[in-house]
């Protein structure tokens, strides 16, 4: 049976408008915010839970891979189509089907766009707490799948934490409920196993989230160190002062440079690090705690602390951490962020380190990162062209992960592994930790359907063989 | 078990643990009998590799293993048919690491919920896990039946601070998931799995935690109502302020107060703050506790329903609370039974406690309060006697998942061995 013949039963399912096949539309969907990159060789646009099952049955029938994607915004290649087979785009299923005030609850489908939702809570005076910095355009599915952070996750946690039901159509095209509106639910969680496994063991069509109010006050502080190592001082020792701000960001100099002639944030251009630290809560609290975090700043030898006096100031200081990655453009043709976390008593050793990874390489490093999280996002910048300079790249990525593993951290803390970290879990898991991990994805994907050659190494001679087409490229390029 | 049988294990036993660590003399057992279900065998391990020992040979030959810890929730679930092997997990109460700076820990899972909290006290922090007996739950015990106390209002259920775990899965695979990082999305979240898992899929042998900050001081206000829906006004006023307090906990009447409805708002930071508190929660507050009194007041909703002989974990929407309360009111009047509730009225988090009827009136009481429930609502039964498990599904309803969560447990415990017959599947 042919992908043809597939395409004309998805036409006739779904209607001509909801499916493409011609090579020009197929290009648009090679890639997602990284440069890993797959062709499909269908694309289907599924606008109600019916198509989603519709959709998976044919694919079983034709053993064709699906790949679900969301806005493509996300950086590991989760909705990359390294198999080729289906993309299922959720850009046609974006409705926010209720918002549940008395519950805290909203009901919405896996297209609902991050910012869209937060549109409609703000009439609430609710929000979402999980904001992505791709926002604007990522989704709600593609949070689920990835189990998406943001600056505003050290407070109010990820996405696994405000998921309290899933409607999900299995890889076998059977509609199953996890959870509901419900806190708990009974047996075994598999709504908050399902956040976070990328698209390996099902598709998510309707989403239940946690909402919250918002917060009666916010401060909104920006601390200016004269080096990186007072501010990575100062995380550390506002989290030993038991305050959990709302988020706490990190720059370095270079990073508050570039942003700075970029936007004009005010930021100051001589500036080791800078430090944007957001507390919210009642009025009392903030007083008290951003009193508290101006001693500490002060206690390591910050140059200034400023608050942000109303609503404009504090989005001019949060323009700067918003557009830092666009504005790299300006001083490098390419870079590559990581995604690490490491204990946040670490923070300081390991800006070290990568201070000496990049020296010893000879290529600049650019770090900014939720250092509340102790999620770490160094840019290594580099020349996409110059294939020494990749490798050096991909070489200097590996020892600086390799290093915040052994301190206990992760190789992503909220990025995914996807196509582009799926040789590295070897870092972190021995071989039993993903045969069991393995044994789950089968046991809940058993044909392989879905998301396939994802999130684990891809061994040679092991089941499943490496596409050399689709190797991934682990740059990208700013603009 | 024959006796040739019992003897073969006890020598297999002896050669993982060692001769100290297995225990097979009958009088020793019967103190660890489950639903009147006493194992053949008892097998404390020290390490990892002595866990997956002990497992590898009992899914070799078949045998229900029940894991241990405090055995203070060994009787929650349908009664186990036979427990060949007791897994004991209390040598495992080492810390694997606390960075206090970081606010993290990971500790062995037969360490007990006190001694993990005064370990961390010390440095000014907490694991909001306030559950009753803490002197006796162990963390891994805590993990397998999703304990949780009235601070699951804010800090959320474990699953919501676990960040890594290492478990032994029913065929004897040592594995982890996770890490010791507050944020992680390497690799399946294999915590959710086993938290609330009832040592069904694996033994927990260490996890790590995100710790929390110790509010310099707490002050717990009490609301005291003459009905329920005036308790509920109560709590969705406090859910509509700007307060975000520790705990909201309602209580119904009960032994230490034998008329009102009581609304708990426990609050946490500076003395400004709590002003604040006062001033919000207006004239509506009747009590307002410190310290001791703040203690004896936790420690005994705590203790709530410990003696009744039936005690049902109720979870629904909050929006939803007001009507199963008010439901399992009237339905325990019907049957004439003593009622008392209590629970996480804000998050829908439920517990109900019958007492002073027949066996009857608890079967009935229970499948009424059930059909009553919201669609996405469940009501388990955690404690009842052993005789009447039979005519009361503990469990409740099935969820509609249930294939994918029988494929889960073949994926890690292919032979069943691991408490069989004690969960859904």
């Amino acid at each position: 049976m042919s992908i043809g013949t597939l395409s004309k039963r998805l036409r006739k399912l779904l209607g001509d408008e909801n499916v493409l096949d011609r090579p020009e539309d197929l290009m648009l969907y090679e890639y997602d915010g990284g440069l890993a990159k797959g062709t499909p060789e269908l694309v289907v646009f599924p606008k109600t839970t019916e198509d989603v099952i519709a959709i998976v049955r044919a694919a079983n029938e034709f053993k064709v891979p699906i790949v679900p994607r969301g806005a493509g915004t996300g950086l590991s290649g989760g909705a990359v189509p390294n198999k080729g087979g289906i993309v299922m785009v959720f850009s046609r299923m974006n409705k926010v089907l209720e918002i549940d005030v008395a519950n805290r609850r909203a009901v919405v489908q896996p297209g609902v766009v991050n910012t869209e939702l937060s549109a409609v809570l703000a009439k609430h005076k609710l929000f979402f707490a999980p904001d992505p910095s791709s926002g604007r355009a990522s989704t709600i599915g593609g949070n689920v799948a990835e189990n998406a952070g943001g600056p505003h996750t050290l407070a109010y946690g990820v996405t696994v934490n405000h998921v309290t039901g899933l409607e999900v159509v299995l890889p076998s095209g059977e509609l199953v409920q996890f959870g509901g509106k419900a806190a708990d639910s009974m047996g075994y969680d598999l709504t908050g196993f399902f956040c976070g496994s990328e698209g390996l063991i099902g598709i998510a069509t309707t989403i239940t989230v946690k909402v919250a109010p918002v917060a009666e006050s916010v401060a909104t502080l920006l601390g200016i160190f004269n080096t990186v190592d007072d501010a990575a001082n100062t995380v550390t020792s506002i989290t030993e002062q038991g305050i959990t701000p709302a988020a706490l960001e990190m720059l370095d100099g270079m990073f508050v440079r570039t942003v700075e002639e970029a936007t004009r944030a005010g930021y100051p251009m001589d500036a080791g690090a800078v430090l944007l630290i957001e507390l919210e809560g009642l009025r009392e609290v903030l007083d008290e705690q951003a009193e508290a975090v101006q001693r500490v700043c002060f206690k390591h030898n910050a140059r200034e602390v400023r608050r942000a006096k109303d609503e404009a100031e504090r989005v001019l200081l949060w323009k700067g951490r918003k557009t830092a990655f666009g504005a790299l453009g300006r001083i490098t043709p390419s870079y590559y962020s990581q995604d690490c976390v490491v204990p946040r008593t670490k923070i300081a050793e390991v800006l070290r380190l990568i201070d000496g990874v990049s020296k010893k390489y000879g290529q600049r490093v650019a770090n900014i990162f939720h250092a509340g999280d102790g999620n770490m996002h160094p840019a290594i910048l580099f020349d996409l062209r110059d294939p020494e300079q990749l490798a050096r790249t991909h070489e200097m990525s590996r020892e600086i992960l390799t290093h915040c593993v052994r301190l206990g951290g992760t190789i992503t803390g909220e990025h995914g592994v996807g196509i582009e970290k799926q040789e590295l879990m070897s870092l972190m898991y021995t071989d039993n930790d993903m045969e069991i991990m393995l044994r789950l994805r089968d046991a809940m994907n058993p044909q392989g359907i879905m998301n396939p050659e994802k999130l684990f190494p891809v061994r040679r001679g092991c089941g499943e063989a490496r596409v050399s087409s689709v190797k991934p490229e682990m740059a990208v390029v700013a603009q | 078990m024959t006796f040739a049988t019992t003897s073969a294990l006890a020598c297999a036993l002896v050669g993982i643990v060692g001769e100290k660590h297995v225990v097979e003399a009958p009088a020793q057992l019967s103190p660890f009998a489950i639903d009147g279900v006493t194992p053949a065998i008892a097998v404390s391990p020290g390490s990892v590799e002595e866990v997956a020992a002990v497992l590898a040979y009992a899914n070799e030959h078949a045998l229900v293993v029940a894991p241990a810890g405090g055995f203070v929730h060994q009787e929650i679930g349908r009664t186990r048919q036979q427990v060949d092997i007791l897994l004991r997990m209390e040598r495992f109460n080492a810390i694997e690491h606390y960075d206090p700076g970081d606010l993290t820990i990971g500790i062995g899972a037969g360490a007990t919920i006190s001694e993990i909290q005064a370990l961390v006290r010390d440095q000014g922090q907490l694991l909001p896990i306030d559950v009753a007996n803490a002197d006796r739950v162990t963390i891994g015990g805590a993990m397998a039946v999703a304990a949780h106390g009235p601070m699951k209002h804010f800090y959320g259920g474990v699953r919501d601070f676990c960040l890594g775990v290492r478990f032994v899965t029913g065929d004897g695979k040592a594995a982890k998931a996770g890490a010791r990082v507050v944020k992680n999305v390497a690799g399946f979240d294999i915590m959710k799995l086993l938290i609330g898992s009832y040592g069904t899929l694996a033994v927990i042998t260490s996890a790590s935690f995100k710790l929390f900050p110790m509010p310099p001081v707490t002050r717990t206000f009490l609301a005291q109502f003459a009905t329920l829906q005036e308790a509920i006004e109560f709590r969705d006023f406090v859910v509509s302020s700007p307060l975000s307090p520790m705990c909201l906990e309602i209580v119904s009447p009960s032994p230490c107060d034998k008329n009102s409805w009581t609304v708990a708002v426990r609050a946490g930071g500076s003395e400004r703050v709590l002003a604040r508190y006062a001033a919000e929660l207006g004239s509506g507050i009747g009590k307002a506790l410190d310290v001791f009194e703040e203690q004896k007041f936790w420690d005994d909703t705590r203790k709530l329903g410990e003696n009744a002989p039936v005690q049902l974990s109720v979870s629904v929407a909050p929006s939803d609370a007001a009507r199963t309360i008010a439901e399992a009111e009237r339905v325990a009047g019907e049957h004439q039974l003593q009622f008392t509730a209590w629970g996480r009225v804000a998050t829908g988090s439920l517990f109900f406690a019958f007492s002073g009827g027949m066996a009857e009136a608890y079967i009935a009481t229970v499948e009424t309060l059930r059909r009553e429930l919201p669609c996405d609502g469940s009501a388990v039964v955690t404690r009842c006697p052993s005789a009447l498990k039979p005519a009361i599904n503990v469990w409740g309803t099935s969820p509609s998942d249930l294939k994918s969560m029988a494929a889960i447990k073949r994926a890690l415990d292919p032979k069943d061995i691991l408490n069989r017959g004690r969960f859904l599947l």
